[in-house]
């Protein structure tokens, strides 16, 4: 279709065959997106407005779930309860993502001995199978494994330490195995963005006498926004959904005492009932609790998100 | 970086000292389940967990792989993670492709709803797409899963992929569009080979997400035969609980793939994702 | 029972017969459960045919029992599952249309005593499933460890003073498992340390938790902790590590379910020679908690009613009795007499019927349907009294004034 047709029609068949094409590929990832995800979780709303063991008829209930969640004093307390310990949660693992993975993202990136090597050991927990990692942790901080045994044996302590069995430790402790498996990401994150740096700017510095710090400060830094906010958004939305380390590990009671809580326990907990008591299961509040969390976390998660973008 | 910042001596002991600092972190729960996974009973592993094995069982493994039918379980977490990983790369980045370069408009309503999708897990639907899923019949198969599980990492990967895409200038794609391109050909041509390194960066997170997803597939499927390691290591777990040496084992085991893979493929893997994952 | 076992040989001998030749028209039903310990009785019944024309197919979850069989409802798929005791388990499925009572398939339940039907009863007095399996709580012991059984709390605390000087663990408690706390531990303190007149009252709502003899028995416990008789922070230790200790030896004791000392307990496992014994605690009322733990109920939806018919039927006869008893080597919940070979069983058998806690709480309407209800609150309760954060009259108060609250029988007899 070039030299017989004329110039107009021309540009319109192809401007309908762009259109076409256009849809054609938009089609299969929206399509799969809206049928598995997007329209389920359209539904949710409805489901919020029930109340539903998982099974037989489901009773409406309008905003019964909500005001439960909000004002009796049993669920308010534990929703309350699960949310502080989920902020707390995420400030750890992302101070240590960004104060941890950026030194050594950094270190990573000068002329190190075996730096290469270096790269693959600390990259190497995260592909590992997040069951695998939690079960293996566990045992390693248990009170009779490994840790506590070379603690106790080499005299730093006197007898061992219930890392997951007291409920001052047992959150924090989480957080520790969050950031043991997933520090890999955030290190390549990160030095994915020190690798983008052009260099002639830092030379240019350095030869205005900038000393490294300087350097590093001011051309470095402000290149790694987009990583520390990537790593943010995908951190923030992971931790307050996803619960799968204390699932695994301590069960939807989030013991000891409650103190592993955190909004995806209380969610499953409500959901699908805990290990003391299997009876009282909600679908219609646990959708009520996600919509709410969901609520919480959207604005930040969104503020970023196109904060990221915009600066671009 | 490496050639403006030249260490002397004494910052590269520094430097070395913490970097394996570091690599102590990581290794030491690895070498403690190598050692221990390798002692004839669990009495051995309370009494001394840092001592050698005495002796050494190497038969725990053979033990563990014949009782927990791991063969099967690994082949079908292969199945789902791999095919999740062709179909999130390939719908991510042509959706991504549309939303960041042919903008229309409804293009933004697209792109805000996949934004819901990612501060939204799709587990709290999980009732409503259980409908979905059992009135398309893919309840208890494999595609079943792999579909839910793809679905549930597209919001992410085209997230990742549109700001990436803000970032690569327009100018060979505009001067494709000037010869007559079709959008079928620069996609294929131009956008998808400068997408790489994002692409490797959703394609890691994808398989990683699916390999590890416990969840999905307990809901979805019913028959133990098409169960992925992920529910194959929580089997292995109610019988070999209390048997610390076996669940070392296992653990190692469901490891042992991932690793080899990971260990074959690292420098293409950290070669894509510090090309610029997130390039200025 | 020497004929008993010779028809048992006989009815195998024809069913392997008569299967050898319909074996192909064998339906296979699915049969849910979390007891992992029936697997190998279901492989022999299956093997030898022992059901007409029916194959059982066990699907196994320990942990998610609930929400698996709540999902896999929702296609049709069970046909059958262990339902677990007390009507306020039940209701749900009843409401849901997916369990029926077994007397619409007109199985005959003669041979089961009203204790044992009473955890297959729903609120309308109908019975949901066929009882088979009875279990106790108790202390049990590591017999190559402790050699006596002390018959006083006196003696029992000498005991374990005894042990702690050896540098064994004398008692051994999971403080992180939610359903250890309130099924297992909280209860078996009450069969053991407070009165049948105390355990009725409270499912009545005569009785409260804060009167003096539940206080008692829940301060003595802590005097344990505080004497350095229990491990070491208990809420570190799970079910698996207190099993743990209690099979190598270097824990004395531990407050369980006869459940572990059945050969599938994965304690053989770590010393196939180990011994274990169990006795009540021997407080004031020295008893043990026994119940009804499991029934089998049917989904009347499922599309092999015939099959389903032939299965619950079976369940009811002197051969799977027999079977269960030897195989599982639990206590079955039917009258039919056993033989039973093994000491074990047969002194748990005597144990729940001459010597348990006449009310069992954990199961009772009255507590567990409010909103929250007993478990939670005792789950909650009993951490917290572990971890010494709160005291036992705390406990007794946080669990009166949560029943109260949420419109318990006894609130006004126990106002705080």
């Amino acid at each position: 279709m070039s030299s017989t047709t004329s110039k107009p029609v021309h540009r319109i068949s192809y401007r309908a065959v762009e259109i076409i094409q256009r849809n054609l590929l938009l089609a299969p990832g929206v399509l799969l997106y809206a049928t598995f995800n997007f329209i389920p979780l359209l539904a949710l709303f409805q489901l919020s407005l029930v109340n539903w063991p998982g099974i037989g008829p489901k009773v409406y209930v309008g905003f019964d779930n909500f005001t439960k969640v909000l004002t009796h004093p049993y669920y308010r307390d534990q929703m309350l309860n699960a949310l502080i310990q989920n902020l707390v949660f995420f400030v750890v693992i992302i101070v240590c993502f960004l104060l941890i993975g950026t030194l050594l993202a950094m270190l990573l990136s000068v002329k190190t001995w075996g730096r290469k090597t270096y790269q693959v050991i600390f990259f190497l927990p995260y592909p590992m199978a997040g069951a695998a990692v939690a079960y293996l942790l566990d045992l390693f901080v248990h009170p009779r494994g490994p840790l506590n045994a070379a603690l106790v044996q080499s005299g730093l302590l006197d007898s061992p330490f219930p890392f997951l069995g007291s409920e001052d430790t047992a959150l924090i402790t989480m957080s520790m195995f969050y950031t043991w498996h997933r520090m890999g990401f955030a290190i390549m994150l990160i030095l994915s963005g020190i690798l983008a740096v052009r260099s002639d700017l830092l030379e240019a510095s350095m030869l205005d006498g900038a000393s490294r710090w300087q350097s590093i400060r001011h051309v470095v830094f402000p290149v790694l926004g987009p990583a520390f906010i990537l790593i943010t958004v995908i951190v923030m939305v992971d931790v307050f959904n996803n619960a799968d380390y204390v699932l695994l590990i301590m069960g939807p009671e989030a013991g000891p005492l409650r103190s592993t809580d955190i909004m995806g326990t209380f969610l499953f907990r409500t959901a699908f009932g805990g290990s003391a008591d299997t009876t009282d299961t909600n679908f219609g509040m646990a959708a009520a609790i996600g919509l709410l969390t969901a609520i919480m976390i959207l604005p930040a998660a969104l503020f970023l998100a196109l904060r990221n973008l915009r600066q671009q | 970086m490496d050639k403006i910042f030249k260490l002397n001596k004494r910052e590269q002991l520094l430097v070395q000292f913490i970097m394996l600092a570091w690599v102590a972190v990581v290794l030491i729960p690895f070498a403690a389940a190598v050692f221990n996974s390798l002692k004839p009973n669990v009495g051995q592993v309370l009494r001394d967990p840092f001592g050698l094995p005495d002796p050494w069982s190497w038969g725990n493994f053979a033990h563990a792989w014949v009782n927990a039918n791991f063969a099967q379980y690994f082949m079908n977490s292969a199945i789902i993670a791999v095919s999740c990983v062709v179909i999130v790369v390939f719908c991510a980045s042509t959706t991504a492709f549309v939303l960041a370069r042919m903008p229309f408009r409804g293009s933004t309503f697209i792109f805000i709803c996949f934004l819901i999708g990612v501060a939204i897990p799709i587990r709290l639907a999980l009732a409503p797409l259980f409908d979905t899923v059992r009135n398309l019949g893919l309840l208890d198969s494999l595609l079943g899963v792999i579909l839910v599980q793809s679905a549930a990492m597209m919001p992410v990967s085209v997230f990742i992929l549109v700001s990436f895409m803000r970032n690569i200038s327009k100018e060979l794609e505009e001067a494709a569009r000037m010869d007559g391109a079709l959008p079928f050909t620069i996609y294929w041509r131009i956008i998808f080979p400068l997408m790489k390194p994002a692409i490797a960066t959703i394609a890691l997170l994808t398989f990683v997400q699916a390999w590890n997803e416990y969840f999905l597939p307990l809901i979805f499927l019913q028959s133990e035969e098409l169960y992925p390691l992920t529910l194959g290591l929580q089997r292995f777990n109610q019988q070999f609980s209390i048997q610390w040496h076996m669940m070392f084992a296992g653990i190692l085991i469901m490891m042992a793939p991932t690793l080899i893979a990971f260990m074959l493929a690292s420098r293409q893997f950290i070669a894509g994702l510090t090309q610029g994952g997130v390039k200025e | 029972m020497k004929r008993l076992q010779k028809t048992l040989a006989l009815a195998t001998a024809v069913a392997t017969l008569a299967a050898s030749q319909f074996a192909l028209a064998d339906t296979t039903v699915q049969l849910y459960t979390w007891r992992e310990q029936d697997k190998a009785l279901f492989d022999y019944i299956n093997e030898r045919h022992l059901i007409p024309g029916v194959k059982v197919n066990l699907n196994v979850y320990t942990e998610d029992i609930e929400a698996k069989l709540r999902i896999d409802m929702q296609t049709n798929r069970p046909d059958l599952y262990h339902a677990k005791a007390g009507s306020a388990w039940l209701q749900p499925w009843i409401n849901a249309g997916v369990a029926a009572p077994v007397t619409d398939l007109g199985i005959d339940l003669s041979a089961f005593g009203e204790a044992a039907l009473a955890g297959a009863r729903g609120l309308d007095g109908e019975i949901y499933g066929v009882p088979f399996v009875m279990e106790m709580e108790a202390i049990l012991y590591n017999k190559a460890v402790l050699d006596h059984e002390p018959a006083t709390l006196e003696e029992l605390e000498a005991t374990f003073a005894d042990l702690k000087a050896q540098g064994i663990i004398p008692l051994h408690v999971d403080g992180r498992d939610g359903w250890y706390l309130n099924q297992v531990l909280h209860e078996t303190i009450l069969a053991g340390m407070t009165s049948d007149e105390w355990a009725i009252g409270v499912v009545e709502g005569t009785t409260c938790f804060t009167d003096d003899i539940y206080v008692e028995a829940m301060e003595r416990f802590v005097s344990w902790r505080d004497n350095g008789w229990l491990n070491p922070n208990p809420l570190a230790d799970d079910y698996g590590a207190m099993r743990t200790g209690v099979a190598l030896g270097t824990s004395a004791m531990m407050i369980d379910g006869i459940w572990s000392a059945t050969p599938a307990s994965p304690m053989y496992q770590i010393d196939p020679t180990l011994e274990l014994g169990f006795m009540p605690i021997p407080g004031n009322a020295g008893k043990v908690y026994g119940f009804t733990d499991a029934h089998l109920a049917y989904n009347p939806n499922s599309d092999k009613m015939d099959a389903v018919q032939k299965v619950l039927e079976f369940y009811t006869t002197p051969q799977f009795t027999q079977l269960f008893a030897d195989l599982v080597e639990a206590v079955p919940a039917s009258n039919h007499p056993v033989d039973v070979s093994n000491e074990r069983v047969q002194r748990a058998a005597e144990m729940i019927s001459n010597n348990s806690l006449a009310a069992q709480p954990f199961f009772e309407d009255s507590l567990i349907s409010v909103d929250p209800g007993y478990r939670p609150l005792v789950s909650e309760g009993m951490q917290q009294m572990l971890a010494g954060r709160i005291s036992p009259r705390e406990l007794a108060e946080k669990i009166q004034s949560g029943l109260n609250q949420a419109g318990y029988v006894g609130a006004s007899n126990c106002a705080l």
